[in-house]
């Protein structure tokens, strides 16, 4: 980590934080969230400055789309005097749904509108120069994108989608939205959160004390191991490989994508661990976005315990819409009366999972390259569910136990392989280079700088991949813990105040000590930040 | 309410035929139903009951169990 990434992570937990929850202490409780709000708006300030207008702007038609929502679905009122009739009733409830269609719609396009200029508008205008050869300069240049766009988008899109559907009335305090929006924890990177279940923390006004505090400092604590032991130490090694990737070959090639993966979860965890306990601090439960990933049996389960928050939005708002739509209800009812079998399941849902997957890619960032990310796991999902009957067949006819341990142990390793090539077409600069990587793997061993020790090339020495392993294995323990439903605290609790302290202060010193920071490192930013 | 829930029943056993409808607790806590299935389910419910399963009913609670989605039939047909 460079001395600005570090001075940065320093100043927020050395100094902001600390300030946040003092300031949350005195002031009294229902002024509380007042304080969150000036906090995360300068929080927002000092890394996006002037682009804090495209989140007020977002606030507002937030805000607004779901007040007048209210206002659409009570535009027309029952009769006076006498009891509605069934077709009055339907017929007020088609003109009110209609209206308040209308002004989602509206809502929902603005506020996606804008992400997609800020996000997607250079990319687009290059595939047009491309498609259409043309030569001029187009208006639109890479555009600074405001800090945590893409979260905070997902959040107001799913507050003025869950207010039209009706799961909850719309809220008239501006602050709150605003609040809900831009709560500072959740900016960088996520999780993604939902009003009903974040809006009435952040209003509350509760403060963390005692257990409760010292949870949220654990977390905190655990993130930054995972941020700046794990994922910091391995990152120079993974991007020496993928930079020159045309000089590598055979196990170099897996080698560099398995430990970018381990990068990933390390860095992309790590810091929401950080951004969950900082929430803690201050009474404030935010979603859980990994539950041991690694541990899936099937691509399906990993998305399903991989960017939780990410997965649960884009089935809400994304896979139950396309699928109850007319095209996709018209597509079911043609399958089930002219497909059989497997087909018939598979059909119906095509389209929605199209949707779905490529949502999932292109979310990560304006490229081809993560178009084609989303379209990896909507093949795999699809080769699953054609080769399921066959998977049942053979499991009917060996007698093995498709839960038992051996076969899950193979599903195991399977999926983690499949995850790990996607990582690698995730982390490569472009299509091409994930195509010329993959190919690498199949050209020869690659054995050579294992063999004759070439690590110092790569800038990482023989102690930062034992720390980093070490630091591998001690999140590996932890997971494994977690899947047995083993709760670690409450454990250490048990065994005393000591036990605790020393655990405590042996996972800071490790965090100090081993922490991949100060001179001689070099600037690793989170990487969920970038999208 | 006792024939939909029978052919609530005859609908699982038709998607889940691997899955024990009448030994499983909960469909959605258990695996059994995840969103692909529950789509699935949701298209055999609007043909065989000619109703409209909206977003916002897509619900853990809704399909844990033979019940709840018999309950959620019910419903609709009264709207």
């Amino acid at each position: 980590m460079s001395l600005t990434a570090w001075k940065g992570l320093a100043l927020y937990l050395g100094a902001f934080l600390p300030l946040v929850y003092i300031a949350y202490f005195i002031v009294p409780k229902r002024w509380r969230w007042i304080v969150l709000l000036g906090a995360s708006y300068a929080f927002f300030w000092n890394s996006s400055k002037i682009l804090v207008v495209y989140l007020i702007a977002a606030t507002l038609v937030t805000w607004g789309s779901g007040l007048l929502i209210e206002r659409a679905k009570n535009s027309i009122q029952k009769p006076e005097g006498r009891k509605e009739t069934r077709d009055e009733r339907k017929q007020r409830r088609a003109i009110t749904q209609k209206r308040m269609r209308l002004v989602c719609t509206i809502g929902t396009l603005i506020l996606l509108g804008i992400l997609v200029v800020l996000k997607y508008g250079s990319f687009i205008q290059g595939v047009f120069i491309e498609l259409f050869k043309a030569d001029a300069k187009l208006p639109l240049a890479k555009i600074a994108l405001p800090l945590g766009i893409s979260f905070y988008t997902m959040s107001a899109v799913g507050y003025v989608i869950d207010v039209y559907r009706g799961k909850y009335a719309a809220c008239h305090n501006l602050g709150t939205i605003a609040l809900f929006l831009s709560f500072f924890p959740t900016l960088t990177e996520g999780p993604i959160g939902r009003f009903d279940e974040l809006a009435p923390q952040l209003r509350a006004g509760e403060i963390a004390r005692g257990e409760r505090l010292v949870y949220g400092l654990q977390l905190i604590v655990w993130g930054m191991i995972k941020k700046i032991v794990i994922a910091d130490r391995i990152a120079p090694l993974v991007g020496m490989i993928f930079t020159d990737h045309t000089k590598y070959e055979g196990v170099m090639v897996i080698i560099a994508a398995a430990l970018y993966t381990l990068q990933l979860y390390a860095d992309f965890s790590g810091v929401v661990d950080i951004a969950r306990g900082s929430s803690e601090l201050c009474g404030i439960t935010l979603a859980q976005n990994f539950r041991q990933p690694f541990f899936s049996k099937s691509v399906n389960e990993f998305w399903r315990r991989w960017h939780m928050t990410l997965g649960g939005w884009l089935r809400d708002y994304v896979f139950y819409p396309v699928s109850l739509s007319g095209a996709t209800r018209s597509l079911s009812t043609w399958a089930r009366k002219h497909l059989k079998g497997n087909a018939v399941r598979i059909v119906p849902t095509i389209l929605a999972l199209l949707a779905v997957w490529s949502a999932t890619g292109i979310w990560h960032g304006a490229d081809w390259k993560y178009l084609a990310y989303g379209l990896y796991y909507f093949a795999l999902v699809m080769v699953g569910m054609l080769l399921e009957p066959l998977f049942v067949a053979f499991f009917e006819r060996t007698g093995i136990k498709r839960d038992g341990l051996l076969n899950s142990g193979i599903a195991m390793v399977r999926t983690i392989a499949l995850v790990i090539i996607g990582m690698m077409l995730f982390r490569a600069d472009t299509l091409a280079d994930f195509v010329q990587m993959f190919k690498s793997i199949f050209a020869g061993p690659g054995t050579e700088p294992l063999v004759n020790n070439l690590w110092l090339s790569f800038r990482v020495s023989d102690a930062d991949l034992n720390i980093a392993l070490i630091g591998g294995a001690l999140m590996l323990a932890v997971d494994i813990a977690h899947e047995f439903d083993i709760a670690l605290r409450p454990l250490l609790l048990r065994h005393g105040t000591a036990l605790r302290w020393a655990v405590g202060i042996a996972l800071v010193a490790f965090m100090l000590t081993f922490g991949a920071y100060g001179p001689g490192y070099d600037a690793i930013p989170s990487i969920y930040a970038n999208f | 309410m006792d024939e939909i829930k029978e052919q609530v029943h005859d609908m699982l056993q038709e998607i889940l035929p691997d899955v024990d409808i009448d030994n499983t607790d909960d469909l959605v806590g258990s695996g059994a139903i995840d969103s692909m299935t529950s789509i699935m389910l949701v298209s055999a419910i609007e043909d065989e009951f000619e109703v409209r399963v909206s977003p916002l009913e897509m619900t853990p609670d809704n399909f844990a169990s033979v019940d709840s989605i018999a309950a959620l039939i019910e419903c609709l047909l009264d709207e």
